[in-house]
């Protein structure tokens, strides 16, 4: 993590400082009549590089952390992964995949009864997203500091275990990432998965919202 | 989540954070020279953040990465902004000739060879979600393997299926395409319901669909399949899906 923190540091203090020491550093300024078409062709060195070669960063991988309700069963931490793939500016396609441990509702509580087993109560999800970055701009940090930014929204489908039993699952949320490098961001999310379960009798729709933050890599 | 597995998590990213490497200006990048008047870099990858710098023509950019159509391009003067695939494309490499984009366009996917997607409909009345892998062996044929998980009132059904595709006009807009499968199935009952058995057959089906290409990577795609499902009783029960997706190709 030390690391980490160097490279951030060093991100920064090459963001704030990069235009006095870019006034500084090119020798081609200095030399003035070689313009730089010259300088670059008279370099014997040089190898073409394929310009399809290029590192493409459409690929996000990132990892949440947050409070998830769990209608009858409590508020509880939630935690997350996703995999997405930016198909456009605008759009992005994404799989992620998250748990939760549930608690006793309050009936149980009161009664002693208990609904679920142990095992029961551990609640997973899956869902497939199709994702749109609504009001992409830049976000400013006091007079230092810009950062790209993105408020998104995003709708899919998806499964959910919880009791034994996978069910069908409709998700929708949105969130505000801000992109702190090319290959990093962090995100803060509002979701909700909603689905039928008869579990306490009588079927019903159950919503459960969930709200988290994370961070990504873009690669 | 148990405490346990959050440390694994915690520890799995600062591993793959510390293996990242610090990336100074010594890697090589591909030079491209500015053509045009001028080109326009733009603070972030996106139509909608503000020009704040030309590079004039006759100067050199080196272009230090992409994401989804712009380019980060950095001068010689150390200024580093995004481009438009449109102005990059309009560039001369170094030896003059106009840069050669690879940018996904229709004619990467009429030659695309691996497809992968996700949908969602109906099968059998319950609500389906699917996921496959197609690989495009000619322009025409493919393979695929899909993986299916339908959620209805009573029970789970889940497929693993294998399917060969044939798509006669590829290069239409809206593409049909036919096929034949077969793969397996398994049935889970509710577990509020009383206790019934697991069950797993075999299954075949023919299948019939249209593809539409979107933009850049990204397609559409419906689907419809006509399942028999060859069951250990004494009749064979049919069963038909319907599914809308969209895939991304390679």
């Amino acid at each position: 993590m030390e690391n980490r923190i160097q490279h951030i540091l060093l991100a920064a203090s090459v963001l704030l400082a990069g235009p006095l020491l870019a006034a500084e550093e090119p020798p081609a300024s200095d030399n003035g009549e070689t313009t730089a078409a010259e300088t670059v062709i008279s370099d014997p060195e040089r190898t073409p590089v394929d310009i399809a070669d290029i590192d493409a960063y459409d690929v996000e991988i990132g990892v949440q952390y947050g409070l998830m309700n769990v209608e009858d069963f409590g508020t509880n931490p939630v935690v997350g992964g996703w995999i997405a793939y930016h198909v456009s500016e605008d759009l992005f396609v994404q799989a992620e995949y998250g748990q939760s441990t549930t608690e006793p509702t309050s009936f149980e509580r009161l009664s002693g009864a208990q609904l679920l087993t142990d095992d029961q109560r551990d609640l997973q999800y899956y869902d497939l997203t199709l994702g749109f970055n609504l009001l992409p701009g830049e976000g400013f940090v006091w007079d230092k500091w810009a950062f790209n930014s993105d408020f998104y929204v995003l709708a899919g489908v998806g499964s959910t275990n919880f009791a034994d039993d996978n069910r069908f699952t409709v998700t929708w949320g949105g969130g505000y990432k801000v992109i702190l490098q090319d290959w990093l961001a962090i995100k803060l999310e509002f979701r909700d998965h909603f689905y039928d379960i008869d579990l306490l009798g009588e079927a019903k729709t159950s919503h459960n919202l969930s709200y988290h933050a994370g961070f990504s890599v873009f690669f | 989540m148990t405490k346990v597995g959050v440390r694994v998590w915690v520890l799995l990213w600062a591993f793959w954070f510390s293996g990242m490497p610090i990336k100074v200006s010594a890697e090589s990048f591909a030079r491209v020279q500015v053509a045009d008047p001028f080109i326009e870099l733009h603070t972030g990858p996106g139509r909608g953040f503000p020009i704040f710098y030309v590079a004039e023509q006759g100067e050199w950019v080196e272009v230090l990465r992409q994401k989804t159509g712009w380019y980060r391009v950095r001068l010689e003067n150390g200024k580093e902004g995004w481009v438009h695939r449109r102005q990059m494309a309009r560039t001369l490499a170094p030896n003059q000739e106009q840069v050669a984009l690879h940018d996904p366009d229709f004619q990467e996917y009429l030659d695309r060879t691996w497809e992968f997607g996700v949908g969602h409909g109906d099968f059998a009345g319950a609500a389906v979600i699917s996921a496959y892998g197609g690989w495009h062996f000619t322009r025409n044929l493919s393979l695929e393997m899909t993986l299916t998980q339908a959620l209805g009132n009573f029970s789970e059904v889940d497929t693993a299926t294998l399917s060969l595709l044939n798509e006669p006009f590829p290069e239409w807009r809206v593409s049909p395409f036919f096929g034949v499968g077969g793969g397996a199935l398994r049935v889970q009952p509710r577990a509020t319901l009383v206790q019934v058995v697991d069950r797993q057959d075999d299954v075949v089906f023919v299948t019939a669909g249209v593809r539409s290409y979107l933009t850049r990577r990204f397609l559409v795609r419906l689907d419809y399949r006509s399942f028999v499902v060859l069951t250990s009783r004494n009749d064979n029960e049919d069963e038909e899906e319907w599914k809308i997706g969209f895939s991304i190709f390679f």
